[in-house]
């Protein structure tokens, strides 16, 4: 009997190695829908008066949350004047949002399981599909194995496509990259999204994903990487599989860049899908992909006046599709005054690419340790935009002629591509 | 807020929620169903395909089992994911829907005369002429002995757990094991 258990064994054991540790399939989740009234709410020893309780107390945070978005309209003003601490409250409406309209419907936002103020070492994110008006999920992708978490995202203008980049924690760092395609209108929830590796090799062994552009019609992928900073900048035409490089200099250098969670932050490109604009020395500069050269700097050229001198004094600089004006967040400092320390604030400004000189502040939030806005999504002439800020708000809104309308959230984005 | 700021431990603790499984990092909390199903299947998803693919002999069908048992766990994770049943209930529902597939592979072979298109697993991969008899007389027994056999030897799950798993009492695992063994050997002779 004993030779039977052991030949069961290694008999099992041979099987089951036919299937490889790295084909494992994403999962695909459908959309979920809460109970209202769920177990999480209102326990099961909690009894008939508890579950009333929760009822009346549901109706005094909705009370609340009308009141706060009745007062939205006046955010920005109370802002600039100080008023408040930040245009971005936690409240989502619950009704589709209208400003939507001229906006991408969905959204990817790489998610993790809490508030990111509480997240911990080694977060493993997911890739949430969801509507941009309702918030309403369509489909949730965990990363594939062997990897961990998805770092980056980056989106074509179909609505459709999306590129993420998968990474596998230390010991064995590496990085892949895979392409999400959505079918929101698919009956079956495990049929709305398919992800597919992309044919592009690893990259470089320990190097990492810092900056990842999907061109506006999905054939061409533009990938900043590098390993403690990001090296290189590659242009991938996923149709042929063909590259071209650039490096020669830390692509970053005097200048803020937002790193990981800028997947659209510094790196966009322009309508005619020939321009690639980065960040870089200090200024904004642009690239013509379909010219040859190897070293970055000297094959570009400048958009923009040297912006920073000293970092961090602007992040998540996006020139917007039409080449016409920049997007970015600007970090401004006051000096102490009596009985106050001095004091720092951020501010979304659209800029010239002809004159160097802002053409309008579009909101204006204090900064708290950790936080910044990141620059989402901008229209082709940046007038409309969506920003999300970290803490203390974890939301995300759109910004049209300065009017800035929450859209639903959850405070896990890490970051999200339109 | 970058990522690898958040690798760092400058956020600090992250509360004392019980995470669902002991494999996940223990922020994972029902307030985030989609990532912590997600986290789960990360962590079980390949020995879950494994044990289906030994069942079953199909990788799709296997794949299949192991997606549609996450599904449901996703949808029922309010009620599943504090008290620690997460992880016996996707073990549960593959083993269903494996008997599931089986079944309708029976309803098959009824009905058409020649093979359902699915390979068997020892048909398709086995080298050895051993381990190729063993997998056919592991083929031959019923299908509850078959379940339990994989369950103890090839997740080397102890009695209580294999009968949580099965929905049966631990002394019915027993049993049932022990016949299946006493069949396995009968069978073996039978061959040789």
């Amino acid at each position: 009997m004993r030779s039977i258990e052991e030949s069961l064994r290694g008999a099992f054991r041979e099987v089951a190695d036919e299937v490889p540790a790295e084909s494992v399939p994403p999962l695909i989740l459908p959309a979920r829908r809460r109970s209202w009234l769920s177990r999480e709410a209102v326990p099961p020893a909690a009894g008939r008066a508890r579950a009333w309780a929760a009822v009346a107390s549901s109706a005094v945070m909705v009370a609340v949350v009308l009141g706060a978005a009745a007062s939205l309209g006046s955010v920005l003003h109370r802002h600039q004047a100080g008023g408040a601490e930040t245009a971005y409250g936690p409240e989502a409406p619950a009704a589709p949002v209208t400003a939507a309209r001229g906006v991408p419907r969905y959204y990817v936002a790489l998610t993790v399981a809490t508030a990111l103020g509480r997240a911990k070492t080694r977060s493993r994110a997911s890739a949430v599909v969801r509507a941009t008006a309702t918030g309403a999920t369509i489909a949730t992708v965990a990363p594939p194995q062997p990897f961990d978490t998805f770092t980056m995202v980056t989106a074509a203008r179909d609505d459709r496509t999306f590129v993420l980049a998968a990474e596998r924690f230390p010991p064995a760092p590496q990085v892949r990259l895979f392409v999400l395609r959505i079918h929101p209108s698919r009956r079956a929830p495990a049929r709305r999204a398919q992800l597919d590796a992309l044919p592009v090799p690893y990259l470089e062994k320990g190097a990492r994903a810092w900056g990842l552009a999907l061109s506006p019609n999905g054939r061409q992928l533009a990938v900043a990487s590098g390993i403690d900073s990001p090296q290189q900048l590659q242009v991938v035409d996923l149709a042929s599989g063909s590259q071209h490089s650039w490096g020669g200099t830390s692509l970053c250098a005097g200048c803020a860049v937002t790193g990981l969670s800028a997947s659209s932050g510094w790196i966009s490109w322009t309508t005619d899908e020939q321009t690639l604009a980065f960040a870089g020395a200090g200024s904004v500069r642009v690239l013509n992909v379909a010219k040859s050269g190897a070293d970055l700097m000297a094959d570009s050229r400048p958009v923009s006046d040297v912006l920073a001198k000293t970092w961090p004094a602007w992040r998540d600089v996006v020139l917007t599709p039409d080449e016409q004006a920049l997007v970015a967040v600007r970090e401004v400092k006051t000096g102490p005054r009596p009985g106050h320390a001095a004091a720092a604030s951020q501010e979304l400004v659209r800029m010239s690419t002809v004159t160097g000189q802002p053409m309008a502040v579009l909101n204006y939030l204090p900064v708290r340790q950790g936080s910044y806005e990141q620059v989402l999504w901008t229209s082709t002439s940046g007038r409309v935009v969506i920003v999300s800020g970290t803490e203390p708000g974890a939301s995300a809104g759109i910004l049209r002629d300065r009017h800035y309308t929450p859209i639903p959230w959850t405070p896990g984005v890490l970051t999200a591509a339109w | 807020m970058r990522l690898k700021d958040m690798e760092s431990d400058e956020f600090g603790p992250v509360g004392a929620l019980r995470s669902p499984d002991p494999a996940l990092p223990r922020w994972v909390t029902s307030d985030n169903a989609e990532a912590a199903v997600g986290a789960l299947y990360q962590a079980h998803a390949l020995p879950l395909i494994r044990l289906a693919y030994i069942t079953l002999g199909d990788r799709a069908s296997a794949e299949d089992v192991v997606q549609d048992a996450f599904c449901g766990l996703f949808k029922r994770w309010e009620h599943l994911a504090e008290s620690g049943k997460a992880l016996p209930y996707v073990r549960t529902s593959v083993l269903n829907g494996c008997r599931s597939v089986l079944r309708h592979r029976a309803v098959l072979r009824r009905r058409v005369t020649h093979q359902v298109d699915a390979e068997s697993a020892e048909a398709v991969m086995l080298s050895s002429e051993e381990r190729s008899q063993l997998m056919n007389a592991v083929q031959r027994l019923p299908t509850r002995q078959r379940e339990a056999l994989v369950l103890r030897f090839y997740l080397d799950l102890p009695d209580d757990e294999i009968a949580r798993v099965m929905g049966v009492r631990p002394s019915t695992v027993r049993s049932t094991m022990h016949r299946a063994l006493d069949g396995l050997g009968r069978i073996l002779k039978e061959a040789v």
